[in-house]
């Protein structure tokens, strides 16, 4: 049986919403159907009481939802995630979680790149005698987790050619507890900016660190007069690990914590956060939600990573879905209707179980179909652009996947769609590009007409 | 998308569907622009190069995750000094006439695209090799001009049958350029009727190849090939228009595959010809054109300011596109002696004129030409405008460079080399565009083994690059490939698409 969904909110009179939201106003209850008084197939049982197939059949339920909200709902369901925050309650702390899954996610582009680059570099002619090229690496190394790496980098530092860069590289070297903040930053840029990732991660407050990271943090010039930018490669997990703090997500109920997710109903949330909770993954809440298996969405990645498993899977999410909003579109009131069809809810459903989806595959070591979920899952109208269909994680998860199956160029494309919208992480695009220009030196460039 | 249909769809769709059935596992694919040249030293169009894929092999190819893997090659050592390497070839290779596979055709392949006789568009992808010499039937020593950190990455140029040939002095009109000899996984088999070519499984392919027959047909129209995917008469698309994207996604039957080819489209001036030589025109011309309106009917795509697109590396943001501004455009055409008399701008009496060249197979292009000429004419150029069939434009613009402003596309691979379009001696210069600074700058990004260096030198050559105007920039276009969902273990190569089409299957 399943528990009641909305907890959390009052059934008030409707006061109308916003924007996209506007056709709800003073809708009431009037003419919604009971979905117990249709006929159903099984698949339409599960979806008709999903928080999906509830809002369509009682169109007042959401706006009684997203009145006391509509920037922060408005705004997460159309994955403007930074506005969701900054709206608070219920909208906010689903954007921050969203967030920091998103800023871990290019976090690990960014570590991946960082030792990939210096590895061909190295493989190829040896890194840049001097350079600070080491200093960031091994913060991107220690972020990663790797801290013997880290420190190995940081013992490279301390013969750099900029006495503050090896003044940094030697006191991260000597220092016993690189977890620990440090004891004295000796007036040094490169120290004070390690410091101030330190102080953002204790008083969980990114200030102003996201804005600085849309320029470097570091350059130098070469003999032969070029100069290097280096970005901040601690930026992303300063992010991710602020951001997760902020959302307290695990205290929101019913349909306040379950619209616009990829689980069906409060069961499949609660099945979900337990199996995070015990180290199932994080970012994947909702990719093994108990009522997809009962729809048929069998989401079983099976040993090896094959792209095509992971495409019948969207192919059977694809059946179901088109399946229900076809069955149900001409039972609905014209509310109803409406708030299917205007705000695309079987398309929110499916984008964001895609997305928990193509994480679970990431995390399971199947980037191939990792690619091959969000490929499909991808709104083609707007293939280019952050929307209701294509939430941020999404480009990055294809970019991670893109680096992880060896298409560094290929993963600049997801990238920059996400530094559009994202300035802050133009230093992950630029230390992909470089890795891309590093694995493309030895080759001759082709080029066609048409 | 259109909604076009009617008597000419259901005739073009039932003839696709009679004289090709898709029986027995075919798989029937549409090009915008048939091959006008089946042989790889004087390939230069993306269709060519895809048909190059199932008929002819490399030394070396990408493996899934794009690093080098060989292909034709057994084995291989480089020289402690890298200044040389020894391949030993493959023994179970055969040319589709049975013939062996040997050393001398690896040979042969280098000497020809090095011998200048021979005019080859790819000649630059074997200037780094000095010598090579069979050293016996399997065995080939390559001498480098340099030392090479990974030779490999650049030994993928498609080998030839040395016994189809008389000489190493190759040309456009060889009869091998229609009935092409390869090693690769499919043999040409016939053209049809219809204009369509069959290309059949090689029976003597070193590994199992999935599908055994694949049919290329020539789709001018980007309505039309869409339809007939949804029609069921195509198995493929292998470039769809962004504006059916959305349709080709909510059909079922039909899977979109994204694959990456650094593609985009400009208007390149002959800077051999007055008044182009003057960059204030070439500027003027610029500051006339409305690019989001010329772009309307493709659908969505991205405007570019330079050379390369925008998730480049290379791509310097710090400058912007051109954009449509009457009054700059005034400003620079009165500097250079042009007065603004009536309909157009004149200079000595003589009209400000141009003619506005495209290939005509590909109808889109078609449709920017046309608003083109509109924009133009109503910023006082008279324009006039002509389309060429692929032996005029292979002969006009590639050869003769006789031309004065044309509208086209490039397409590269994921290193996205200008160096041909945009050095003075580019085999792809067609507008003769000469910058010494850019020359050096190209130059340097060639030989640099800093990325750093890399990336600067080539974001100045944008910025540089923009400024002479030798090209107005238009836009990329994402690039979807669309499939019948009949296909499957589908994997695209991001620019030579059918490189693993061997692992495909059909249900």
């Amino acid at each position: 049986m399943l528990r009641p969904m909305l907890r959390t909110i009052s059934h008030r009179a409707p006061q109308g919403l916003e924007l996209a939201l506007v056709f709800l106003v003073g809708t009431g209850c009037a003419g919604c159907g009971d979905p117990s008084e249709m006929a159903y197939d099984g698949n339409s049982v599960v979806l008709d009481q999903a928080w999906i197939g509830q809002l369509v059949a009682q169109p007042a339920l959401f706006t009684a939802l997203v009145d006391d909200n509509r920037i922060g709902w408005s705004s997460l369901h159309a994955n403007r995630l930074p506005a969701a925050r900054l709206a608070g309650d219920g909208p906010g702390a689903r954007a921050s979680q969203e967030l920091a899954e998103l800023y871990g996610n290019l976090a690990r582009v960014d570590s991946l790149s960082w030792q990939a680059m210096v590895e061909t570099w190295e493989g190829r002619t040896g890194l840049p005698e001097g350079s600070a090229i080491t200093w960031f690496v091994g913060l991107a190394a220690l972020e990663a987790g790797d801290e013997d790496q880290a420190r190995a980098w940081f013992e490279r530092t301390r013969s750099a050619q900029d006495p503050e860069v090896a003044q940094a590289g030697a006191t991260l070297a000597d220092s016993e507890d690189l977890r620990k903040p440090l004891a004295d930053t000796h007036g040094n840029p490169l120290l004070e900016r390690v410091d101030a990732h330190f102080e953002a991660r204790r008083t969980v407050s990114l200030m102003g660190l996201l804005a600085e990271g849309v320029r470097p943090i570091w350059e130098e010039t070469t003999p032969a007069g070029h100069t290097r930018s280096f970005y901040d490669p601690q930026l992303n997990w300063t992010a991710e690990s602020v951001l997760r703090s902020e959302a307290d997500q695990d205290s929101l109920e019913g349909m306040e914590a379950l619209v616009f997710t990829g689980c069906l109903t409060s069961e499949d949330l609660e099945h979900e956060r337990d199996r995070i909770a015990k180290g199932g993954g994080r970012g994947t809440l909702c990719a093994l939600a108990p009522s997809w298996e009962s729809l048929d969405v069998h989401v079983s990645l099976g040993d090896t990573d094959d792209p095509e498993l992971a495409r019948s899977i969207v192919r059977s999410l694809d059946a179901t879905v088109d399946a229900w909003r076809k069955s149900r579109v001409e039972t609905l009131t014209d509310d109803g209707a409406e708030l299917l069809n205007t705000l695309n809810l079987p398309g929110v459903l499916r984008s964001r179980f895609l997305l928990a989806l193509s994480r679970y595959a990431l995390a399971a070591g199947h980037p191939r179909q990792a690619l091959a979920i969000t490929q499909m899952a991808m709104d083609l109208e707007h293939p280019r652009e952050i929307g209701p269909l294509n939430p941020p994680g999404f480009f990055a998860a294809t970019a991670e996947a893109q680096l992880l199956t060896g298409h560094t160029r290929e993963a600049l494309d997801a990238l920059q769609v996400l530094s559009d919208a994202y300035p802050e992480l133009s230093g992950v695009d630029e230390v992909v590009g470089d890795l891309a220009i590093l694995q493309g030196l030895d080759r001759h460039g082709d080029s066609k007409e048409n | 998308m259109s909604t076009t249909s009617g008597p000419r769809l259901l005739a073009l769709a039932l003839t696709v569907g009679f004289t090709m059935p898709a029986v027995g596992g075919s798989l029937r694919y549409a090009e915008d622009q048939a091959p006008g040249i089946i042989n790889p030293v004087f390939t230069t169009t993306m269709s060519e190069a895809r048909v190059n894929e199932l008929i002819f092999d490399g030394l070396y190819t990408d493996n899934q995750e794009l690093s080098s893997e060989p292909a034709l090659v057994a084995s291989s050592t480089v020289d402690e000094d890298r200044t040389g390497m020894t391949l030993v070839l493959r023994s179970d290779v055969y040319w589709h006439d049975g013939t062996p596979f040997t050393s001398e055709d690896v040979v042969f392949t280098i000497d020809a695209m090095k011998d200048e006789k021979s005019l080859s568009t790819e000649a630059g992808r074997v200037q780094w090799i000095q010598n090579a010499e069979a050293v016996d039937s399997s065995t080939v020593r390559l001498v480098f001009e340099k030392a090479e950190l990974r030779p490999e990455d650049k030994l993928y140029f498609k080998i030839l049958p040395k016994h189809k040939f008389e000489s190493t002095v190759l040309k456009r009109s060889d009869p091998f350029r229609s009935r092409p000899l390869g090693t690769g996984p499919y043999t040409l088999d016939r053209y049809n009727d219809d204009n369509s070519i069959t290309f059949t499984a090689f029976e003597d392919f070193r590994e199992q190849t999935g599908i055994p027959e694949m049919v290329m047909r020539e789709v001018s129209d980007k309505n039309y090939q869409a339809k007939l995917l949804l029609y069921e008469s195509l198995e493929a698309l292998v470039r769809v228009l962004p504006r059916d994207l959305a349709v080709l996604q909510n059909n079922r039957k039909v899977e979109l595959y994204p694959y990456q080819t650094n593609s985009w489209w400009y208007v390149g001036f002959n800077l051999a010809r007055t008044p182009f030589d003057d960059p204030n025109v070439r500027q003027a011309i610029a500051s006339m054109v409305e690019i989001d309106a010329l772009l309307a009917p493709i659908g969505t795509g991205e405007i570019l300011s330079g050379p390369f697109v925008k998730s480049s590396p290379y791509y310097n943001h710090k400058v912007e596109p051109w954009s449509y501004d009457e009054m700059s455009a005034s400003s620079l055409l009165e500097a250079s002696g042009w007065l603004r008399e009536g309909e157009f701008w004149t200079r000595d009496g003589e009209p400000l004129t141009l003619t506005l060249t495209a290939h005509q197979s590909v109808e889109s292009s078609q449709e920017v030409v046309i608003n083109l000429q509109s924009q133009l004419e109503a910023g006082g150029v008279r324009v006039e405008v002509e389309f060429l069939d692929e032996a005029a434009w292979k002969a006009r613009i590639w050869r003769e460079r006789s031309f004065d402003v044309i509208l086209s596309q490039w397409s590269f691979d994921r290193n996205e080399d200008v160096w041909e379009q945009l050095h003075s001696t580019g085999s792809r210069n067609f507008g003769q565009y000469a910058s010494q600074a850019v020359d050096e700058l190209l130059s340097r990004s060639r030989t640099t083994t800093d990325p750093y260096e890399k990336k600067a030198a080539l974001r100045k050559v944008h910025e540089l690059v923009h400024q002479d105007a030798p090209m107005v920039f238009l836009w990329t276009l994402d690039s979807y490939a669309a499939m019948s969902t009949k296909v499957s273990n589908v994997v695209i190569h991001p620019f030579y698409f059918f490189t693993y089409v061997r692992e495909w299957r059909m249900r």
